[in-house]
């Protein structure tokens, strides 16, 4: 095939009904294609672009007015006109010259405008590209009171700018590559040339140029692929998200990579460990008693948010002697007359706040009044007046809850809220036991994953040379 | 594929584990009732009748307040062991009896007599009965009919008999220390006989028994301290009263906080001029050495308090009307503990005081040839108490509010 395509080079381009014909056979009826007759210096040209990728006014502003200009100049050869057009007029755009139909064709759907030259082999592609997007705004999941309102959008040249403008450093680098054979969408990389660990960048490489995925439309998608791969499962996240500029800079100051979809305003931080789950970039901008009080509290909340309604489990059902009497008396009084085991009814109240939470998250904003009313008047109150929960499983479970969205990146609040049934249903079965158990199977999962060969739990653990790869 | 066979493998041990010991132990809160509070006297068929009072949780419930019931409920059982009563009370008791939460353990007073060590074994060998739960010697009356005495705050009666006797303990010291572990150490000491808190009651108890009887404001019975009771060996031999008991605890330095009246010039304690000194921090050492065959006893109480009340004048603007109530207070207390200990001697002649420990532990060789005769040697042996106390403030005035009277 390749070589077919150099052979063809020339004859495809050789004249411009010739060229026309080949963009009808690659772009088809496509309505975006516009192929339009213009004068490049003395001699016929086409200029093709996709309407959809520039804006009109930057076409007749930056494009045509200059194969305009240079209409009036003395006669050149084709060759020279074409060199002129490439070093003068657009020269302060980003362009290549191509050689072939498909090239061409490719840039173009990259948001390039092709300006062919009658009988001329050569293609002068311009980047045209020219997208509406949506402006900086405040990040909408990673909230901070102090600290830069600007979060990252859809855009990754947004992203990148927004990056830069943080670091005026040389050292900041940015490297491209493509995922997704259908979509070809692109992912940058970007770290502090010298600071980050070269073996983590290249695993880093390798692992994007050899990923094999259809399409590419959030960061969420890549993360499974940058995990390590031929150990067993990781229960935690491994990679971390941010939407915020500043706390993508502060982690790429302390050697990390950061991964940036386009189309995604989540970039990915690797390799992340478990305290960077619990960093808000706010615990910097701020006194660092509070901000570490913050930390710890997080951390607590973790805790918390793991082990409470088990341990009320495992304490009222198989442990009634560890907890004080009159706590014990008030809360047997609130027991009686509940019909159901206290992990059942723990398990009934999770799986209709995992339910509440669910539909808060995906239910249209206009309804948002209903939810709440529901979910806190009629599920709360009521089911506690019919009898059907007590009153202190309610408070547990919405301790746990509480406890469950401290956690700064969401994904890792979802994973701890996931494991939370497994420890519901370990201490109903076989009660403290089974907390313990649990807890001891999640240490053990955490002692022995590793991203990009940094062990998961580094700031805690010590440093084992052996582990190193 | 290896991996995914170990998931296999691990799921099914999982499974099996879950399936064949799952909830074996579990008992179910509304399934379960609490025992709070256990009273043994001697059977009339048996040889033991116990008492024991469940919770009615609902009733106990300050928010919800229940449905006017009452907060307990008591049922009996004879057996010929504690064991065998506690495994027939099933025999009345719906419901799965939880012993973690027994709050006291009181003894008739008969069954004292006979002596304790034929039923400790049980109470201590128990995992569920905690070691920190009092024991007391029902004084005067019926074990089981302390816990018949409901009292107005709605809680069961054996929380209010633990707690009482807690802060009793903490505010006077007019009670000793007589949780479980207490009396395991006092049978296994050298030179200490046992004492156990001594609980009576003033009032009906058969009106206490309604609860109707809370629902005025003098309740009709109520569960009073009422000293210690001395033990020779395991064997109840009689009681010391509240004031006594505080000198003795005192003496051991059991006490921290506690007051004293100090009686006026007539020398009684109703005498006019009466002086209320607090001690909150209270300390005594003791010294033992033997005198021939005599043994001498040295105590030496300090302790820093301030004054409550004075009945007359004394001027607290200098440090000589200090300097007075101090040397009241001493000679107070060196006279009671004298009083008392020669009315242990002569009542009981067993040292209560732990003269005995003091001497086997510092003088180890000295008091191993008279360790089988220490009781003996405790009875005519001569107490010589020096004390020491300081009154750090007069509170909020330093003279007592007098017109100071014009002219000659």
């Amino acid at each position: 095939m390749n070589t077919d395509n150099l052979t063809t080079a020339g004859e495809e381009l050789s004249s411009l009904e010739k060229v026309k014909q080949g963009l009808k056979d690659i772009f088809g009826q496509t309505t975006d294609l516009a192929v339009v007759s213009v004068h490049v210096g003395q001699y016929e040209g086409l200029l093709c672009y996709l309407t959809t990728m520039t804006s009109t006014d930057f076409i007749t502003g930056k494009i045509v007015k200059e194969l305009s200009l240079s209409e009036d100049k003395e006669q050149l050869s084709k060759e020279e006109t074409f060199r002129e057009l490439e070093d003068c007029h657009f020269s302060g755009l980003k362009h290549e010259t191509l050689q072939n139909m498909e090239d061409s064709s490719n840039k173009m759907v990259l948001g390039y405008a092709a300006i062919f030259v009658d009988g001329l082999p050569l293609v002068l592609a311009v980047d045209v590209r020219s997208l509406s997007s949506r402006s900086v705004e405040e990040p909408t999941s990673q909230n901070v009171v102090r600290g830069p309102k600007e979060g990252f959008t859809e855009s990754a040249d947004t992203n990148m700018s927004l990056i830069r403008r943080r670091f005026n450093n040389v050292k900041l680098r940015f490297e491209k590559f493509e995922l997704g054979y259908m979509t070809h969408t692109a992912v940058y990389i970007a770290y502090l040339d010298g600071e980050v660990e070269e073996h983590i960048l290249e695993q880093v490489r390798e692992r994007l140029n050899s990923a094999y995925i259809d399409s590419l439309f959030d960061s969420g998608r890549i993360e499974d692929l940058l995990h390590s791969k031929g150990k067993s499962m990781q229960l935690f996240p491994t990679i971390c998200n941010s939407e915020r500029p500043d706390a993508v800079c502060s982690y790429m100051i302390n050697k990390r990579i950061a991964v940036i979809v386009d189309g995604s305003p989540f970039v990915l931080i690797v390799p992340s460990i478990f305290t960077d789950f619990f960093k808000s970039p706010e615990d910097e901008y701020q006194w660092f008693v509070i901000g570490s009080f913050a930390r710890y509290l997080r951390y607590f909340a973790f805790i918390l948010s793991l082990i409470v309604p088990g341990l009320y489990i495992a304490v009222t059902s198989y442990h009634q002697e560890l907890i004080p009497s009159i706590l014990l008396t008030s809360i047997a009084a609130q027991r009686e007359g509940i019909p159901f085991p206290a992990g059942i009814e723990i398990l009934l109240m999770e799986i209709t706040f995992e339910i509440l939470r669910e539909a808060g998250t995906r239910m249209p904003r206009i309804v948002g009044q209903t939810i709440s009313i529901v979910g806190a008047l009629v599920l709360g109150e009521a089911a506690v007046q019919a009898g059907i929960v007590s009153n202190i499983n309610v408070i547990v479970v919405s301790l746990t809850a509480i406890s469950g969205f401290v956690a700064p990146i969401y994904t890792f609040g979802a994973k701890v809220r996931f494991f939370r049934f497994g420890m519901i249903i370990l201490s109903s079965l076989i009660g403290l036991y089974g907390l313990v158990l649990g807890c001891c199977l999640l240490m053990v999962q955490l002692t022995r994953i590793e991203s990009f060969g940094v062990p998961y739990l580094s700031l805690f653990s010590k440093w084992d040379k052996r582990r190193v790869t | 594929m290896n991996s995914l066979r170990s998931l296999y493998i691990l799921m099914l041990c999982l499974s099996l584990m879950f399936m064949g010991t799952g909830c074996w132990d579990q008992v179910e809160l509304n399934r379960a009732s609490l025992i709070t509070g256990m009273a043994l006297e001697p059977g009339q068929n048996m040889k033991y009748r116990v008492t024991f009072e469940t919770v009615n949780a609902l009733e106990t419930d300050p928010n919800k307040g229940g449905k006017g019931g009452t907060p307990t409920a008591l049922y009996t059982k004879e057996g010929n062991s504690i064991a065998e009563a506690t495994s027939r009370l099933n025999e009345s008791l719906e419901r799965m009896p939880l012993l973690a939460h027994i709050r006291v353990i009181i003894i008739d007073e008969k069954l004292a007599r006979e002596g304790i060590n034929q039923f400790m074994d049980v109470l201590q060998r128990n995992r569920y009965v905690r070691e920190d739960v009092l024991v007391l010697v029902a004084k005067g009356y019926p074990a089981s009919d302390f816990l018949k005495t409901v009292y107005a705050r709605g809680q069961y009666a054996s929380y209010k008999i633990q707690t009482q006797v807690e802060t009793y303990r903490q505010v006077f010291g007019g009670i000793p220390r007589s949780h479980l572990y207490d009396i395991a150490q006092a049978l296994l000491t050298e030179g200490r006989v046992l004492m156990l808190g001594a609980i009576t009651i003033s009032g009906d108890v058969e009106k206490s028994e309604s609860l109707d009887a809370i629902k005025t404001v003098y309740p009709a019975a109520v569960v009073r301290t009422a000293g210690a009771a001395v033990f020779r060996g395991d064997k109840l031999i009689g009681y010391l009263s509240n004031e006594q008991t505080r000198m003795v605890m005192l003496a051991s330095d059991y006490v921290s906080n506690t007051l004293f009246s100090l009686p006026g010039p007539g020398g009684k304690p109703t005498s006019p001029g009466a002086i209320g000194v607090q001690f909150y921090h209270m300390h005594s050492h003791m010294h033992v050495s033997m005198d021939g065959d005599k043994p001498i006893f040295k105590l030496h109480v300090e302790g820093d308090g301030k004054i409550t009340s004075i009945d007359r004048n004394i001027k607290l603007t200098k440090i000589q009307g200090f300097n007075t109530v101090e040397q009241l207070t001493s000679d107070y207390v060196n006279e009671k503990m004298q009083e008392t200990f020669t009315y242990v001697q002569k009542e009981f002649g067993v040292d209560v005081f732990g003269f005995g420990e003091h001497y086997y532990r510092y003088h180890f060789r000295k008091y191993k040839p008279l360790a089988k005769e220490w009781n003996t040697l405790f009875s005519r042996a001569d107490l010589d108490v020096k004390s020491d106390f300081t009154l750090r403030r007069p509170d909020l005035k330093t003279q007592k509010i007098e017109k100071e009277g014009i002219g000659p």
